[in-house]
């Protein structure tokens, strides 16, 4: 008798005691559950053995799928499986919280689709022409082949995800770790309790899926046999079946019963250690070898269990399933005639018979008018869309290898590249863009509208007397500036006044001199300049028309300027009242205003 | 459990009607699995051999370590054994009185514990459980242990110098005036032999030297038995720190008859007004007696004996207590307070030639008047030390 003494005993009951006892302090995770590759193993078998079964079942039902085609399926289905299963451990690691989102998950399966479409299209054997990319980019992407394999794909790679992740679940979680830790882990005085996870549920939820899909492999099986089995005692080779389909079935029970066994192991795991109950290490080593021991101990068992003669036990069960199925159509006959006797005493007479309705008219047809011809390149839409697809696979395949020891440095540099590219070529169009948009801005600051005249009309109408004064003299600023005498800065419009005027009276002489000598030319004599006129002074607030200096000034051009410099200082004092005075302007004096307005403003259009 | 059974049906269903036998093997193998699991687990407990080790005496202040032992007999392994001992809350010494192990096949394995006696009392140490189940969670198999066993743990014993309480009178023999008895180790002379002595008792040498039959004459000594009287009425006590109170009264009365038997050798008895809660009434006196097996049977019944809410006090109720006294007995009267009243039930004992001491165990503002008065009428008073003052002693060394 293997005898544990009382000295042993208690070292380990210390050493488990002092295990729970160590690092108290910080928080822990359940290393030994996350790390362990036995539990992934056998899911990616199951899903593995499941894939078998199904392409089996596909290649029976639609005859024309090659080999080669289910072959690869096959190898790209364990290969998802095997990929879900790591991507959930390596996820669920406590350093790899902050990629765990769905965009990781959503890149991981667009690498695997793409790898499918490619895989789909080398293993056929058929790849459409260039043309075919570009003109039709969705019938080449998308065929019959590539939705059965992206079927078959996504059916593996989400058991195996979903299943890792409900083991993964039943480890125990950082927080149980941390309530379990403290001596009073239960009590109220913890803000936060842990959130405890029903993991009973969850395996039962599991062993409910697998046996559910066990059974489903099983009807998909007897869907692949071609004929009748043997009835011998090793009537297990005479199934007409393939082999490689049972015993991926077989390998799928005994494989959903050792990760039922490591999920019991978990779930008292989990209870011992928040029941904080010390458990041997024994427990934990034992466990697999005690599971895989039972479970290929009963199946070497069951290998020797008699197989065959299942057709008298048929024979019965359809015997008694007929005869069910008889009593059952036999009551409802009788029933139904029942019915149809009371039916018809009720009724009376038989019931005159409905003309037939004659056929409903034909839809009216519309002819489409004929449609012009695209001037868009034909390749362009299916360029674009190959386009947006490789970029979302570039990004996914950023997404999904970033943190795995790439880092992608070469890409940031090129994209960096690109950048610069893009600035340098792009550069003038944006300065050129970036000096309208302040310009605009310039002219909305100075109350420059950008609308036209009728616009302007209509909002300064609207304006009070104050600010159609405002406006008034603004434009004509505005006007002045456009024709060549803009305000001078730290110049007051009392200074501004008289110089604008000077600047006008030189103009008309100007202009006058040009028509004198156009007249003297047309008429052939020459003419005689007069000097005369008033030479202007000026004092502030009061401007006088200056004299002539370089020609005569007809009486009508003097009463013209006379008008002008009565104009200009009246807009200018009534401003400057306005603005710096503070004095409101009667609503009479408007009109009066604006008729000086318009005599500057024509003869500031007269300058140019 | 998880509808394995149903899935059974269904797979034997599909085996018989699409006559597909290797679905046998599928439902051989789950529904085996199945199956032996459930017979697994069954067998393994019944074929557990569970002992536990454990002392059952000891006194407060000790640590008692005690031992699960459970033999596996069966060939096939438990993978996992959940142990539960069920430990009252005064003896806690660690954590929990749980563990989860492994027992192989044919083996054996031990789950050992300690028990804290910080208390006396009567406790019950169980009953042991055990769980265990299958590997696949199919099952699970309990097993409890039917009855629990009792750990006593006996009152403190300190030596009566320490409690304050003088160690030689007045449970030293006594003297006696009345040669009804004589102490044979204490030779007086002799004297000639008389019809009826005992052959034992000649002296020998001095028959031969006086040639006539010569028989020892002993000095008439008594030993008188004791009689320990434990007042637990808690209506004697104050309200507060009754309990502190009660239970240092319980420690003072097996000092003193522990002191009775292993130093002075006399009989001893015990009368007290608590609660037995084994016999679930006031506890039936016990006769004076001497040897250790006695004493341990008063240590006994003063590890369970619980402070109990009667009406009569003691001045009512110790006068019926006291009719069988022998004459002459010691009465040594532990009770939180003495009273006027007391004090003339106590005289009337003294009266009828008892000697009668009473032992003070808690505070009392008219001690001193009332040990005053007490010994003008034959009843000696006494005020023990208390516990926090022994342990600052025991401190100081």
């Amino acid at each position: 008798m293997d005898a544990i003494d009382i000295n042993a005993a208690q070292a380990a009951s210390s050493e488990v005691d002092a295990a729970i006892e160590a690092d108290e302090s910080k928080v822990q995770f359940d290393q030994p559950w996350l790390t362990s590759i036995l539990r992934p193993m056998l899911i990616a078998v199951m899903a593995g053995c499941m894939v078998v079964a199904l392409i089996a079942f596909l290649r029976h039902a639609f005859s024309g799928i090659p080999i080669a085609y289910t072959g690869v399926m096959v190898f790209l289905g364990i290969a998802s499986a095997l990929i879900g299963c790591i991507s959930t451990t390596w996820l669920a690691q406590p350093e790899q919280r902050m990629r765990r989102n769905s965009g990781i998950r959503a890149a991981e399966f667009a690498l695997i689709l793409a790898i499918t479409r490619v895989t789909t299209w080398l293993t056929i054997g058929y790849l459409p022409p260039l043309d075919a990319f570009l003109t039709r980019p969705m019938e080449t992407l998308i065929d019959p082949a590539y939705i059965l394999s992206v079927a078959i794909v996504m059916l593996a790679w989400f058991f195996a995800a979903s299943t890792t992740s409900d083991f993964l679940r039943m480890g125990l979680q950082a927080d149980e770790l941390y309530a379990a830790r403290q001596r009073t882990g239960r009590s109220t005085d913890d803000p936060v309790p842990p959130n405890y996870i029903d993991r009973r549920s969850v395996l039962g939820g599991f062993v409910t899926r697998w046996l559910a899909g066990g059974i489903l492999l099983v009807l998909l099986a007897a869907g692949t046999r071609v004929g009748q089995a043997g009835n011998s005692f090793f009537a297990i080779t005479q199934q007409n079946i393939s082999p490689a389909v049972i015993s991926a079935i077989i390998i799928y029970y005994l494989t959903g019963l050792a990760l039922i066994s490591q999920g019991q192991l978990a779930v008292l795991r989990a209870r011992w250690t928040l029941e904080r109950v010390p458990s041997r290490a024994s427990i934990l080593r034992n466990w697999p070898m005690y599971a895989l021991g039972l479970i290929f101990g009963i199946g070497f068992l069951a290998g020797m269990m008699p197989f065959g003669g299942t057709f008298y036990l048929a024979t019965v069960i359809s015997t008694v399933l007929r005869t069910i199925y008889m009593a059952m159509l036999t009551i409802m006959q009788i029933f139904m005639g029942l019915l149809m006797w009371l039916g018809s005493l009720l009724a009376g007479d038989e019931p005159i018979a409905q003309p037939e309705a004659p056929p409903p008219a034909p839809p009216p047809r519309f002819d489409l008018p004929p449609t012009e011809p695209s001037q868009v390149p034909p390749w362009l839409g299916g360029m674009l869309f190959w386009g947006v697809l490789a970029l979302i696979l570039g990004y996914a395949l950023y997404i999904y290898f970033s943190g795995r020891g790439l880092n992608f440095a070469w890409l940031r540099k090129f994209w960096a590249l690109l950048q610069a590219r893009w600035a340098e070529m792009f550069g003038s169009y944006q300065e050129w863009q970036a000096a309208r948009v302040r310009a605009r801005a310039n002219r909305q600051i100075n109350g420059e509208s950008g609308q036209g005249l009728l616009g302007n009309l209509l909002r300064w109408r609207n304006l009070n007397p104050d600010q159609q004064v405002r406006y008034f003299y603004l434009t004509t600023l505005q006007r002045a500036e456009k024709a060549g005498i803009p305000r001078r800065s730290a110049e007051t419009p009392l200074q501004y006044a008289p110089r604008l005027l000077e600047q006008l009276r030189q103009h008309v002489i100007a202009r006058e001199e040009d028509e004198g000598e156009q007249k003297e030319v047309d008429k052939g004599s020459p003419t005689t300049s007069q000097q005369g006129g008033r030479s202007g002074t000026r004092r502030d607030g009061e401007i006088l028309p200056s004299s002539a200096t370089t020609s005569e000034v007809s009486d009508e051009e003097l009463a013209a300027q006379l008008e002008n410099a009565q104009a200009v200082q009246e807009l200018t004092e009534a401003f400057v009242r306005v603005r710096y005075a503070g004095q409101s302007t009667q609503p009479d004096t408007v009109p009066y205003l604006k008729g000086l307005w318009d005599k500057v403003k024509k003869q500031l259009r007269r300058w140019r | 459990m998880f509808n394995i059974f149903w899935a059974l049906l269904v797979l034997f269903a599909i085996a018989a009607l699409f006559r597909m036998d290797w679905v046998y093997y599928l439902a051989y193998v789950v529904g085996g699995i199945w199956l032996f699991s459930h017979w697994w687990v069954r067998r393994s407990l019944s074929h557990v051999e569970i002992q536990r080790e454990l002392n059952l005496f000891a006194f407060a202040g000790e640590t008692v370590d005690g031992k699960v032992q459970l033999n596996n007999l069966s060939w096939l392994p438990l993978p996992w054994l959940h142990i539960q001992e069920t430990v009252p809350f005064d003896l806690l010494d660690q954590q929990n009185y749980r563990s989860v192990v492994s027992v192989p096949g044919k083996a054996q394995t031990v789950y050992p514990y300690t028990l804290r006696c910080s208390k006396r009392g009567y406790y019950p140490i169980g009953p042991l459980r055990l769980n265990t189940g299958d590997l696949f969670g199919f099952v699970d198999a309990g097993w409890q242990e039917t009855r629990p066993v009792h750990l006593t743990v006996y009152p403190r014993v300190f030596a009566l110098e320490k409690l304050g309480l003088p160690s030689r009178s007045p449970f030293g023999s006594q003297a006696s005036r009345q040669r009804l008895y004589e102490d044979p180790t204490r030779l007086a002379g002799v004297r000639d032999y008389t019809p009826g002595d005992s052959l034992r008792n000649i002296h020998w040498k001095a028959t031969a030297r006086e040639d006539v039959l010569q028989v020892k004459k002993f000095q008439p000594a008594i030993a008188l038995n004791v009689t320990v009287v434990l007042d637990l009425n808690k209506n004697a006590y104050p309200i507060s720190g009754a309990v502190g109170s009660s239970e240092w009264a319980v420690t003072v009365a097996a000092s003193v008859a522990s002191h009775i038997v292993t130093i002075q050798r006399q009989q001893v008895g015990l009368i007290t007004n608590g609660l037995d809660p084994l016999a679930g009434r006031i506890a039936n006196p016990i006769p004076a007696r001497n040897g250790r097996g006695h004493l341990m049977s008063i240590l006994g019944l003063l590890a369970r004996i619980q402070m109990h809410e009667v009406e009569p006090t003691l001045a009512d109720w110790l006068p019926p207590q006291l009719a069988n006294l022998d004459w002459g007995s010691t009465l040594v009267v532990v009770t939180p307070n003495v009273d006027e009243r007391a004090l003339w039930t106590l005289h009337n004992a003294y009266r009828r030639g008892s000697n009668i001491v009473a032992l003070v165990c808690a505070p009392d503002p008219n001690f001193k008047q009332m040990q005053a008065q007490g010994e003008r009428l034959g009843v000696q008073l006494y005020r023990s030390v208390w516990e926090k003052d022994l342990h600052e002693m025991a401190a100081q060394g």
